[in-house]
């Protein structure tokens, strides 16, 4: 094959492809194994230097190579990447770091699973076979992907991989404190610490409407873009999906409304949402939802709390609607009081609607996400608060709640006498409200206007045919039976034609 | 002498209609044609393109050859198109037949190089119900501009020139002929 | 919850548009459930020319590409009229008019069959069970009805609602068959338009059918875990009676599974079944056996092996009785569509029908009662099975040498064959005993008898194919996963975020027919390979049951390696061929659920949607029938290309774009309202490819929407490059065509893409909103 066929790759002795991303070696396919669970000091990281530090495009591989390493066996391994480049800061190492799972998994026959100081990579025996006897040329395909997909960024890379169990221990040890650094550092921030918030456009594909506003606590609602994903994918590609929002002035800081998220908001879905409360449910202008949040939070006026419950969630929640009920009216770029969809890893975040009162609020989860974010509980709150197990329903719910002296159980009091006149007006999603009304110079149903004799109210929906449907009925002593009704639109008389 | 089969198509069920194609029971009638048309378009399919046809060549390897030598625009509807890349041939397209055909029956269309019509239109190694399918879209809707040959061993009655149902050994020989002639 | 019936009286009333004085009005029954979270769209039970606006603006970017199997037109008494080249009919009818026409009866066809299936369907369920059997779909779908809510707009709550969709099918169908009369309609793009047309109705006769099966027998509602269950001419026990069921509909086969419960008998009696009647008594009952696809019927009959055969409706072989006599075996038919000029024993007593049935006095039965006819069928098989003489329609090998003798090697065979296979060959060879020639050609056989007429000499082709095979039978045991039915609401929610950060490339649907050009095995290796590549794929009827036989290096059928999960990597046998309406209503599904599209009667922007967005592509590999036409072309009108394999070119038409005319691909961009010239994605509508190798790569290609993200856009095109250099050993050409931004170029193809850009002058353009309707042009607030 000609050099300008096999592109960025041709000295690789094997394909380099996103096509090999799923590749599995198995155990007897495998030439050696690297990292896994039988070692136990493995690494990979990602640093980033001053250009006048690192050698452009060099790869050092310290202790044996491939060739070295006995069939069959298990070693252990280390990686540093080292980047230089105006744009580079310390704060793209972790979402660089992220990319060498992706990276490795593009050379075919050569496995990686994990990251960090759990990493597990096996090579296969046709791929050593077929000439992949040094870790040069992984170093090498890093360095090219690197430099392709971050061309604006990188402008110096060096790799040094460790296979020298003696220089494994003391790097071992110092990626542990970097990691260990990075993670409290992104626990700890704050929305109040930063300038600038991201948005994020991507769902646009298929919602064009959406913008989801992602801070340093408040995670994408898929869950897959955090603050610092957006901050680098908007530096390395400035005009594309996720982009940097100026916070701008703070207008309520109770319940997170910025001029700057406003603004962008407005802009990118092309004025149909306006303003944005950041921390709350409990708000007309609560954070839009795409389709593909994780979880729903949905208010239980009965208990005066808040719901969550996950898209894997099956059967009724307590509330008595289903995940998909309660999607259906959350989603599509719409803003909905009393349901908002989130990321799971929102949980952990100490902006959790902040403005309604936190885990203070939440009254019921599934037993699998309680789990999940246990720890992330405030303690005082932590079994206090519901799930399926023990409360399938709201008299249920209501008799947990105050057996276990949950906050939201003092609000009740004064609410209590309201509700009897209130009966059972479940908070039903109205993100779908029927507003042709004011179209039609008939108001069937409803009985405005029309004197009904009898119990029938005619479907509202089905008199509706949108802007222009006209109606006109005239009746003169008549007497109808009829077999079946069908209602049909009328079309309007003059078609728009462009 | 070349024997040849009672000549019905050689799908006895596709007579389409009234207009039929010539089967031609003197290969070298195929061969002046292609050679003396201006514009050829030669369309290779995926059909029994590795049979052998004698001298350890395959029908691909002669075609290939032919293309070559000869420069004439080539048309892979499918994975064939691999051994024409090996062979360092670019094919002016790597299209699914019928999007060749549909090109070929637009009046407006101007070639894959902008040029114009061809007009000999010659389909090699396809499956015989699809040429079949494919002539008979050229036979009325692009006879005023492109006409339509197979290469191939069977009675296309949908095609303006074909072969007259030859056996195997027979066409061979023919195939072989035919692309001589064409290259001398 | 709907009022069944009302009564109102006005003693006067007046409004401006309305004066009524003494008005009583009784209505008897109600319009279907009040719909109130979505407004009625512009386009509810879409009459013959509501659509076609949306048809049009379809066909002018893919124009038909008509290839005619007949130039004459045979339909009046004027003719035959020659309508070759540019000759007009009697009626002045042109030859790519009958050509349109001609698709559009076969359309038709299609579509009242499986409105017809589905008519019959849902009267046996509410004679059955009653009609107010709830359309419950469970606790993961909600959206139970999306292609009758698209299109009639309507939300049904019970299975008697669906009554109104399926009346607006049958009219529509009618309207449409009316339009076939004469040349009428005049222009071929009027006749595709109402090609279209009717097979959007014939997805609503499939969602109808399949939902009222689904929730009247409580098939699975979804279940991505639904129980593997056996496949392949070698599962049947031969110590068990063996009854045979071919066809369509599903309800004899229930009915046989209930009496055989109610009597205690279940397990004494082998159940095996041939088409979709095998795959959906498999979603009642696990137990139930799948023979194969419509090719199978010969191979199976001819076998000996069944003692009794019920055959409802659709693919059944129409010699099957003729077949039946020959092995000593007994036929029940029960489907008004089918009564093989059997007299009507709907009344006859039972017992007697048995006996005379048992004793050969009768070789078939025609009971249009489906309890009845399931007795008769019960009773039959276990009184014939130990009297019956085994009785094969195969040669024995010794036979085989002396029939191959009388071959003159006149080929009439092998020119009878609809793939051409060397049969005179392999017969030939026979002669002197190597049948290894006639075992070979057993995978690519459709086993559909051609060459047995074909034979001057009446050699028995197909016999002996069968016959030299018969020694692998016994290995022929093979599992799929029982349909699970439609795509999960939450299954969707979760494939969202993948979909757009283009985790997953596309959705590959395997759907139709068995009139494969070499066998089932490529379909399966394709769906491999997409699998692999973490596409999710997606599978039903005759392709279903292919995938199955086929086991994978491993050893594994490809439905014990992947999961029945609607995700990448998940390989779903939705079900049988009336499933293929959740194939459509998966797509209209993400419009529902990610941008809150409102679906009521609003089917033009959802198959906008779709088209721009939705990187589904369908594959129907062996299509064949009229029914495959309708799926196929309704697909089409939903957005959703189509490859159909080199048979499915004698459809006679095919959608095409020209990727030359630039003109004609363009969107607008809903947020602008600026025309935006994107790529020629997706390039075709439907289309005919040659081999399997070709069609995988177009499937790929095909996934690519002008609405991908970059993301997105640059997954697609790896795949599609991809395969493109694996199969054809070069980079496509056109690739430079599908990049808008630098981010759209695959990471690893990047220095020779951007070689490319140089050389056409490419600019950064951005990525647009598209739709095709002006309409849904944003207006800045």
């Amino acid at each position: 094959m000609s050099d300008e066929e096999s592109g960025m790759f041709s000295d690789i002795p094997v394909d380099v492809g996103l096509i090999y991303e799923g590749e599995r070696v198995r155990g007897k396919q495998m030439q050696v194994e690297l990292g896994g669970g039988k070692i136990k000091e493995k690494f990979e990281l990602v640093l980033a230097r001053e250009m006048n530090e690192i050698e452009d495009e060099k790869v050092t591989i310290v202790g044996p190579d491939l060739k070295d390493l006995e069939e069959g066996k298990t070693y252990p391994i280390g990686i540093i990447v080292e980047v230089a480049g105006r744009l580079v800061e310390k704060d793209l190492e972790a979402v660089l770091e992220r990319r060498i799972h992706e990276f490795t998994n593009y050379i075919e026959g050569l496995m990686h699973l994990n990251q960090r100081y759990d990493i597990w990579m096996r090579l296969s025996k046709s791929s050593y076979k077929k000439g992949f006897d040094t870790l040069e040329y992984w170093g090498k395909v890093l360095i090219r992907l690197y430099k392709s997909e971050f061309s604006k960024v990188i402008e110096k890379i060096q790799v040094t991989i460790f296979t020298d169990p003696k220089e494994i221990k003391t790097w071992y040890e110092k990626a542990m404190e970097i990691y260990e650094a990075r993670d409290s550092r992104a626990r700890g921030m704050k929305d109040e610490d930063v300038d600038l918030f991201y948005g994020c456009t991507l769902c646009q594909s298929f919602a064009p409407t959406h913008v989801c506003t992602i801070t340093p606590e408040r995670i994408s609602l898929c869950g897959a873009i955090n603050w610092f994903d957006a901050r680098a994918a908007s530096k390395v590609d400035p005009k594309g999906p996720n982009f940097a929002i100026e916070k701008g002035e703070c207008i309520d800081e109770i319940k997170g409304e910025f001029t700057g998220v406003n603004e962008i908001t407005k802009k990118k879905s092309l004025g149909e949402i306006d303003r944005v409360h950041l921390y709350t449910i409990l708000s007309p202008y609560n954070h839009t939802s795409c389709g593909c949040f994780e979880a729903i939070a949905f208010y239980i006026p009965e208990v005066a709390g808040i719901g969550i419950v996950d898209r894997n969630f099956k059967g009724e929640t307590v509330n008595g609607l289903r995940f998909s009920t309660m999607a259906n009216s959350t989603g599509g770029g719409k803003q909905v009081e009393g349901f908002v969809g989130i990321a799971i890893e929102y949980l952990r975040s100490p902006k959790l609607f902040s403005a309604d009162g936190g885990w203070n609020k939440i009254v019921w989860l599934p037993s699998n996400i309680k789990e999940r974010v246990e720890n992330d509980i405030p303690e005082d709150i932590r079994d206090k608060i519901a799930t399926e197990k023990n409360a399938p329903t709201i008299d249920e719910l209501k008799a947990f709640l105050k057996s276990v002296d949950h906050p939201v159980v003092k609000d009740w009091v004064e609410e209590e006498e309201e509700e009897e006149e209130e009966e059972e007006a479940m908070m039903v999603p109205q993100g779908q409200q029927i507003t042709y009304q004011q179209t039609m110079p008939v108001q069937m149903g409803t009985g405005v206007g029309i004197p009904l004799v009898g119990q029938l109210q005619l479907p509202l929906g089905a008199l509706g045919g949108g802007a222009g449907a006209q109606w006109k009925i005239t009746f003169k002593n008549a007497k109808i039976i009829a077999d079946e009704m069908v209602i049909k639109r009328i079309k309007p008389a003059k078609k728009k034609k462009k | 002498m070349i024997k040849i089969f009672k000549i019905k198509p050689w799908r006895p069920t596709h007579i389409n209609g009234p207009i039929a194609g010539t089967p031609v029971y003197k290969p070298e009638i195929i061969g002046k044609i292609i050679k003396k048309a201006k514009r050829p378009l030669l369309i290779v399919g995926g059909y029994e393109y590795d049979v052998d046809i004698g001298n350890g060549k395959t029908y691909l390897d002669l075609l290939v050859e032919l293309v070559k030598k000869k420069k004439i625009p080539v048309v892979a509807t499918t994975e064939v198109a691999k051994t024409f890349v090996e062979k360092d041939i670019k094919p002016v397209a790597i299209m699914s037949v019928s999007n060749v055909i549909h090109r070929v029956c637009d009046e407006n269309w101007k070639g894959f190089d902008g040029k114009g019509h061809y007009d000999w239109v010659i389909i090699a190694a396809m499956v015989y119900y699809l040429q079949s399918q494919m002539f008979s879209a050229m036979k009325h809707f692009s006879y005023k501009w492109s006409k339509g040959i197979s290469l191939d061993r069977y009675f296309q009655p949908n095609a303006s020139f074909c072969l007259a149902n030859f056996k195997v050994e027979e066409w061979k020989k023919a195939i072989n002929d035919i692309v001589k002639l064409i290259m001398e | 919850m709907a009022k069944e019936s009302a009564t109102f009286k006005f003693d006067s009333l007046s409004t401006p548009n309305i004066k009524v004085k003494g008005l009583q009005i009784n209505i008897r029954e109600l319009p279907v459930e009040e719909w109130t979270e979505e407004p009625q769209g512009p386009h509810p039970m879409p009459e013959l020319v509501d659509l076609r606006n949306w048809f049009h603006i379809l066909l002018r970017r893919y124009p038909p590409f008509y290839a005619p199997v007949c130039d004459y037109c045979c339909l009046c008494t004027f003719g035959k009229c020659d309508l070759s080249r540019e000759k007009h009919g009697a009626c002045g009818l042109t030859l790519p008019t009958q050509q349109a026409r001609f698709v559009t009866i076969a359309c038709c066809i299609g579509a009242s069959c499986h409105c017809g299936h589905s008519r019959h369907l849902l009267h046996h369920l509410i004679e059955k069970f009653g009609r107010n059997v709830p359309i419950d779909m469970g606790t993961e779908i909600e959206l139970e009805a999306p292609v009758v809510r698209t299109v009639i707009g309507i939300k049904p709550r019970i299975i008697k609602d669906l009554e109104v969709a399926l009346n607006q099918t049958e009219t529509e169908i009618m309207h449409t068959l009316a339009s076939t009369h004469t040349g009428q309609e005049s222009a071929a793009i009027d006749y595709e338009a109402k090609a279209l047309l009717v097979s959007v109705y014939d997805h609503v006769g499939m969602e109808v059918a399949d939902l009222v099966q689904i929730v009247a027998y409580n098939f699975p509602k979804g279940d991505e875990d639904a129980p593997l269950v056996d496949l392949g001419l070698g599962v049947i026990d031969k110590d068990k009676p063996f009854l045979l069921l071919i066809g369509h509909n599903v309800a004899g086969a229930i009915e046989i599974v209930d009496y055989l419960k109610e009597t205690g008998k279940y397990g004494t009696i082998e159940l095996g079944g041939i088409c979709c009647t095998a795959l959906d008594s498999t979603r009642y009952d696990f137990g139930a056996k799948i023979i194969g696809p419509i090719t199978y019927q010969l191979r199976i009959v001819r076998s000996g092996l069944p003692d009794v055969i019920m055959v409802d409706e659709q693919c059944i072989r129409t010699d099957i009785i003729e077949e039946a006599k020959a092995i000593n075996a007994r036929v029940i038919a029960w489907n008004e569509k089918a009564c093989h000029g059997l007299p009507d024993s709907t009344h006859e007593d039972e017992d007697k029908l048995v006996e005379e049935l048992v004793a050969g006095k009768r070789d078939a039965v025609l009971i249009f009662d489906t309890e009845k006819a399931s007795r008769v069928a019960v009773k039959t098989v276990e009184k014939m099975f130990p009297i019956r003489k085994k009785q094969r329609n195969l040669p024995t090998d010794k036979e085989m040498i002396e029939i191959a003798k009388k071959c003159s090697g006149c080929f009439n065979c092998q020119r009878a064959c609809p793939n051409n296979l060397y049969t005179t060959e392999a017969v030939i060879a026979a002669q002197s005993g190597d049948f290894t020639k006639l075992e070979g050609l057993y995978e690519s056989c459709l086993a559909c008898g051609r060459c047995e007429d074909a034979c001057p000499n009446g050699i028995p082709v197909t016999g002996m194919i069968i016959q030299s095979w018969q020694k692998n039978v016994r290995n022929e045991k093979w599992k799929i996963r029982a349909g699970r039915g439609p795509v999960k609401d939450t299954e969707i929610r979760a494939v969202g975020a993948p979909l757009v950060l283009g985790e997953i490339p596309g959705i590959i649907a395997l759907i139709g027919c068995g009139n494969l050009p070499n066998g089932n095995m490529e379909v399966a290796r394709l769906a491999e390979e997409f699998l692999k590549r973490r596409y999710i794929v997606v599978a039903t009827g005759c392709h279903a049951m292919d995938l199955g036989r086929y086991r994978t290096e491993d050893g594994l059928t490809l439905y014990e390696k992947y999961p029945g999960v609607f995700d990448a990597g998940g390989l779903c046998n939705i079900g049988s061929c009336v499933s293929n309406a959740h194939i459509s209503g998966a797509c209209i599904k993400v419009a529902s659920i990610f941008a809150r599209r409102n679906l009521r009667g609003n089917f033009e922007e959802i198959a906008d949607y779709i088209l721009n967005r939705i990187g589904a592509v369908g594959i129907s590999w062996g299509a064949m029938s009229q029914k495959a036409a309708s799926i196929a072309t309704g697909f089409n009108a939903f957005g959703v290309p189509a490859i159909v394999g080199p048979h499915g070119s004698k459809y006679r038409r095919q959608y095409l774009g020209k990727t030359y005319n630039e003109d004609a691909w363009f969107i607008h961009d809903a947020r602008t309202g600026e025309k935006f010239k994107i790529g020629p994605a997706p390039e075709n509508l439907i289309m005919s490819c040659e081999t399997i190798d070709e069609a995988t790569v177009m499937a790929a290609k095909l996934c690519i929407r002008p609405a991908d993200n970059f993301k997105g856009r640059a997954v697609k095109l790896t795949h599609w490059i991809d395969l493109h250099k694996k199969i054809y050993g070069t980079m496509p050409d056109d690739v430079w065509k599908f990049i808008r931004v630098e981010a759209d170029i695959p990471l690893t193809f990047k220095s020779e893409i951007m070689k490319m850009l140089k050389e056409k002058g490419w600019k950064e353009k951005s990525i647009p909103d598209p739709t095709n309707l002006p309409r849904l042009i944003k207006k800045k607030k």
